[in-house]
């Protein structure tokens, strides 16, 4: 072969690697895809229907209608009307669903840029959350980060609610479900969270909870399951102690007694949780022991006056008995639920595994038998812009 | 080989020890060892790039006392004609049998990530063609290309196991060696393991191109302590994510990793498809380096001046060999058999083969 043809031989191939391998072949235009950017899943409720049923909806948004405006109305830009559309079906299998969604549309439903999964409680407590994400734990372009919700209501309402500021709804959401909403009583898990509690043994999962209403959306509080099925909610506070005992860094605030007048309250907001978790003998009993530490700053006086060192021994054993009060109530839920959401067992496996091995097969009674103590050590950590009242 | 131009320096060399080393099986090494050693994988693959560093330095010492010569060379004087030539022949087909399975896994993480849609015929063909071009290229040229990918991709890759430490939790690595965690009755896992780690023969066929001889065991220990250092705080930031139960349940754990990082004020927030794409070039520094090598064993095996055009005739073979890979399963067992192949060459032969090199005398370097 003469160097010239090597040459051309050599172009060739370059320019075949170059057309092709630069993601021509198979590709797609992004206008031949249908972003789905919300799913839900929601119980069928007429009759006569096989429970295995469900109903399956997608969040699309309408890229034109996406473009800024709207303002407080929710219009958005590019005409009138939600800029999003909702399809829905009823299926057994979420793979046949979205087979029989993808007659209706034509654009291929994707799924790699979706931001939520919303799961009726009622349908999470029957068919489990696991099975119904079982597709799409399998589907490699579905994001770990995507967030999870356990709905009280219907599911499905919340992809048809319109945001209070010009977004769509599953943005909203993901937001409000994300540590920047900044609320302790949201409890903050995604999508791959679930899976690794899922999967791990002496740990239950928790999502967060949502309600649908009739303005808005409201967040607070969490969905308990057990073996990938929903048990029980966890009020707003049992959520906040559960953040806490779970090291979740959450900023918070609480209403205390005013030490020196009763009756008068006193608001701080709390921060910097520090929670640490230990085995300890105590009269011949082992305890599990939680023990909290972290700060609060007076941030409200119902009372005529401001910060006063005379506060300071009183209140910092005002806020920690509060705070404490709380973490047992979330201990007392967990009990009582005979759900190990706390991952006291996931402790004994770790530093005691031949405890642990011991009582595995019947964690959930030894679980509601163990002596579990909380400590509660908060700190008053001054910042005082103003003395007085 | 003596008259051949001495080019490299012994960075390249450490470099190109990684660059046959860090490839696509790192993706699956943290589940690998999580499966055998529970928890406690980390410290699996920690002990593994240990013994490997053992190997490398027997290796490195073998190839140092025979500057001018590759193994394919000097192991028929050691062992003997017959047993010399089977020992090349078992060296050679080691490297050979990396490049289908190569090509398999950039087709498989192509297919799952970027191009969904295109054939497996296309994406391999490609690949394969491009490797074995970039194979026949000059050594200097290899190495600076191997430089540039390893490189790149060993930043990313470690910027992806940083960013993860943000979900690490130490509870998920203990306990440390519990006994009903650990399963030594699964061989063919542990054996896979080492699949990741052999990359030692290359100091064996590139130290006639080496400027100072005498610096190939210093950049040998070098590389395999880097790739024992980057196994084992990928697999302890898996294991530290995801648990040891999870990790098992996921086959590109790697992957799974990037999925779970975002870096908030960065523009590219989500570094999946940034690891995946760094990675394809991690992917084919392996498959470079193990044809390039292939080539140049069969060459002097052979006896033949030109090493590439054997290559280009064994395109239809490595393609048709890694259509036979057609799935997870079938190329991680034939992982296995490859990694049982580098057990024996990294440690029975190259102790053995030092040892004789020692008792027939000959000079120290």
């Amino acid at each position: 072969m003469t160097a010239e043809s090597k040459k051309a031989c050599l172009l060739g191939a370059l320019l075949l690697v170059i057309l092709t391998a630069s993601g021509c072949w198979g590709g797609q235009e992004l206008n031949a895809r249908a972003f789905v950017t919300a799913v839900a899943f929601d119980p069928i409720t007429e009759e006569g229907v096989d429970p295995g049923e469900f109903l399956l909806g997608v969040q699309i948004p309408i890229p034109a209608k996406m473009g800024g405006g709207g303002g407080d109305s929710g219009e958005q830009g590019g005409g009138g009307g939600p800029p999003f559309v909702v399809f829905e079906t009823t299926t057994k299998m979420v793979s046949v669903g979205i087979r029989q969604l993808q007659r209706q549309l034509d654009r291929e439903l994707f799924f790699g840029h979706t931001q939520l999964f919303l799961i009726n409680a009622e349908l999470a407590a029957t068919i489990g959350v696991d099975q119904l994400m079982d597709h799409f734990k399998r589907d490699f372009r579905v994001q770990r980060m995507a967030r999870i919700a356990i709905i009280d209501g219907e599911a499905r309402a919340i992809l048809n609610t319109q945001p209070p500021i010009s977004q769509t709804p599953s943005a909203y959401i993901e937001n409000l479900l994300s540590p920047q909403s900044g609320v302790g009583i949201n409890y903050i898990s995604d999508f791959g969270r679930f899976l690794v509690e899922q999967s791990d043994d002496g740990i239950e999962p928790v999502l967060p909870r949502l309600k649908p209403g009739k303005e808005a959306t409201v967040t607070g509080g969490a969905a308990v399951l057990k073996n990938g099925k929903f048990v029980g909610w966890l009020s707003n506070f049992e959520t906040r102690g559960l953040n806490i005992i779970l090291n979740q860094r959450i900023r918070s605030n609480y209403e205390v007694e005013c030490p020196l007048h009763p009756g008068e309250s006193i608001v701080v907001g709390v921060d910097n949780f520090h929670s640490r978790h230990q085995l300890r003998e105590v009269n011949g009993q082992t305890v599990f022991q939680i023990k909290v530490r972290g700060q609060f700053e007076t941030i409200e006086f119902s009372d005529l006056h401001g910060p006063l060192e005379a506060l300071q021994g009183d209140l910092e054993r005002g806020v920690s008995a509060v705070v404490q009060r709380e973490l047992e109530q979330t201990v007392r839920r967990a009990q009582e639920l005979g759900v190990d959401f706390l991952g006291v067992g996931r402790y004994l496996k770790s530093y005691k595994p031949e405890w642990w091995r011991q009582v595995k097969d019947n964690w959930a009674e030894e679980f509601f038998a163990l002596p579990i103590e909380v400590e509660v050590e908060m700190e008053w950590a001054m910042t005082i812009r103003r003395f007085g009242g | 080989m003596i008259g051949k131009q001495r080019m490299l320096s012994s960075r390249q060399i450490t470099l190109l020890i990684l660059g046959l080393g860090i490839g696509g099986s790192v993706l699956t090494l943290p589940s690998l060892a999580a499966d055998v050693f529970g928890p406690s994988g980390w410290l699996l693959v920690f002990v593994l790039g240990l013994f490997y560093t053992g190997g490398g330095w027997f290796a490195a010492r073998l190839a140092a006392k025979f500057p001018e010569e590759t193994i394919i060379e000097y192991s028929p004087r050691l062992l003997g004609k017959w047993l010399g030539f089977l020992f090349n022949v078992v060296f050679i087909l080691y490297l050979f049998l990396v490049i289908p399975v190569n090509v398999r896994i950039l087709q498989e993480v192509v297919n799952i990530s970027l191009l969904p849609r295109a054939p497996a015929w296309f994406v391999s063909g490609s690949y394969l063609l491009v490797l074995i071009y970039g194979a026949t290229r000059p050594v200097d040229q290899l190495a600076q290309v191997n430089e540039l990918l390893i490189e790149i991709a060993l930043v990313i890759g470690l910027s992806v196991s940083l960013g993860s430490l943000q979900h690490f939790k130490p509870l998920h690595l203990m306990p440390l060696f519990s006994w009903d965690q650990i399963k030594l009755d699964k061989i063919e896992t542990l054996v896979g393991v080492t699949f990741s780690f052999g990359s030692i023969p290359v100091v064996s066929m590139v130290v006639p191109y080496i400027r100072r001889p005498q610096e190939v065991t210093k950049a040998t220990v070098k590389a395999t302590l880097i790739i024992t250092g980057v196994y084992t705080f990928l697999t302890l930031s898996v294991l530290g994510v995801f648990g040891y139960k999870e990790t098992i349940d996921l086959s590109w754990v790697g992957l799974e990793l990037a999925k779970s990082v975002n870096v908030q004020a960065v523009i590219l927030q989500r570094l999946d498809l940034v690891l995946i794409v760094t990675w394809i070039s991690a992917l084919f520094t392996t498959g470079l380096i193990a044809s390039f090598l292939v080539a140049s064993g069969l060459a002097q095996l052979l006896r033949v001046r030109k090493g590439s055009a054997l290559l280009w005739g064994l395109v239809p073979v490595i393609y048709y060999l890694s259509t036979l890979l057609k799935n997870y399963f079938v190329w991680s067992q034939t992982s296995f058999y490859i990694a049982l192949l580098s057990l024996v060459i990294t440690f029975f032969f190259y102790p053995l083969l030092y040892l004789l090199s020692l008792w027939k005398g000959k000079r120290h370097v």
